[in-house]
């Protein structure tokens, strides 16, 4: 479903804003190396200010060194939270529009931390509504083509379809088996435990997975860890148990966990 | 034979150095022991195992059923051993079955495994195990 905004109008329709975002990003391909206005505008707390602060007329590339170094940021994640949380929908969308915010790619990476820290914290009760990894990552995967704060993939190009579930991207097939199988808020679920019982910061990978000789399928979800193999055993040991009680039988027939232990 | 010789089996194809076929047998190995002291076991406690390809669902949806947590949690890791070892033997242009690190976490799980699975036959363990499943199993 696509729905034709022009800039500087108000939507009269509802709207997902991640179709907002979407359609908008489509009408401006080139990406403006940072459009200012906005952000003072509405940077009306002051972590959020302290973070505009450094990067206020620093080249891109500075940019992206404070980012960096400062990894996920908390003062931005705070400041951007506190901005974001209490914003209605529809002036979201017209701050977005008034101010042609062009989705540059330190915006895009800025929400997406919300979005992956929310998820994180708040055991998939996202704090900002589900728009915002809806925003968050249709939008910074739109421009997946750019680097991404803490070396996160970005090798995926194709947001406009992506489904996610507690900030972990669907393959179509990934999600239409969620779907069918009613394991939506399993995933979910099985996502936050996993986040909390392995000492790893490498985002989840989950695959549809067909077994030809038992003509089973299941979900498997992939962590990479780092550490010492008994150390991630015990994590592992701790995360079955949790998963038991989180995810009952049969569905956890078709949600299957594998530790990559680096 | 002992299917735990599996596991030394696997443990010696790690020990032999960063092979990728040794790596991906030794995941094969330490999945099948686990497996095959899980089917000995249940069928210890009088319960039928088929001799087919839907072995591997059965021992895990009994362990799972058990009513025991320690073996229900055996039932889940067994499953998803049962993942890595189907990577392992068919995903061949897939890297991660081959880490050495990995294949050492799946050998030393499978060990693990077993020893919950040999304490299954002690009693009272073994009584309320058997309730258990004897009750899942009219039920399903």
């Amino acid at each position: 479903m696509e729905h034709i905004i022009e800039p500087g109008t108000t939507p009269s329709i509802p709207l997902q804003t991640s179709e907002l975002i979407v359609h908008y990003a489509k009408r401006v391909p080139s990406v403006q190396p940072e459009n200012e206005s906005w952000l003072l505008n509405s940077a009306d707390t002051t972590g959020w200010c302290q973070t505009f602060e450094k990067i206020k007329g620093q080249s891109t590339e500075t940019i992206e060194t404070i980012f960096l170094e400062e990894g996920t940021s908390m003062s931005s994640l705070t400041g951007i939270l506190s901005l974001l949380r209490p914003m209605p929908k529809d002036k979201l969308f017209q701050m977005i529009i008034d101010t042609a915010m062009p989705l540059n790619r330190h915006m895009t990476t800025l929400i997406t931390e919300v979005a992956l820290h929310n998820a994180m914290t708040s055991r998939g009760e996202i704090l900002l509504t589900e728009t915002v990894p809806g925003i968050a990552l249709k939008g910074a995967l739109y421009f997946a083509e750019t680097s991404t704060v803490r070396g996160r993939d970005s090798r995926v190009n194709t947001p406009l379809d992506i489904d996610v579930i507690a900030g972990v991207p669907l393959s179509d097939e990934v999600s239409d088996f969620a779907s069918i199988h009613g394991l939506r808020s399993y995933l979910a679920d099985t996502f936050n435990l996993v986040r909390r019982s392995f000492s790893s910061a490498n985002p989840l990978q989950i695959e549809y997975e067909h077994d030809d000789e038992t003509e089973r399928e299941w979900l498997a979800v992939t962590v990479r860890v780092s550490g010492k193999i008994d150390g991630v055993l015990e994590q592992y040991d701790a995360y079955t148990r949790q998963f038991m009680r989180l995810v009952p039988w049969p569905a956890r027939r078709l949600i299957r966990l594998n530790y990559d232990i680096v | 034979m002992d299917p735990k010789d599996f596991i030394t089996l696997a443990e010696r194809l790690v020990c032999e150095g960063q092979k990728n076929a040794n790596l991906r047998t030794a995941t094969n190995r330490a999945y099948f022991a686990a497996h095959h002291v899980g089917s000995e076991i249940l069928g210890k406690l009088t319960f039928k195992i088929p001799r087919n390809q839907h072995a591997h669902q059965e021992v895990v949806d009994m362990l799972q059923n058990s009513g025991e947590e320690d073996v229900e949690a055996v039932g889940v890791q067994l499953q998803d051993l049962y993942a890595a070892r189907r990577r392992a033997d068919y995903e061949l242009k897939d890297g991660r079955p081959e880490q050495l690190n990995t294949v050492r976490g799946h050998v030393t799980q499978a060990k693990k495994m077993i020893a919950s699975l040999e304490g299954c036959l002690t009693e009272p363990k073994r009584s309320r195990i058997l309730g258990s499943i004897r009750a899942w199993d009219q039920q399903r």
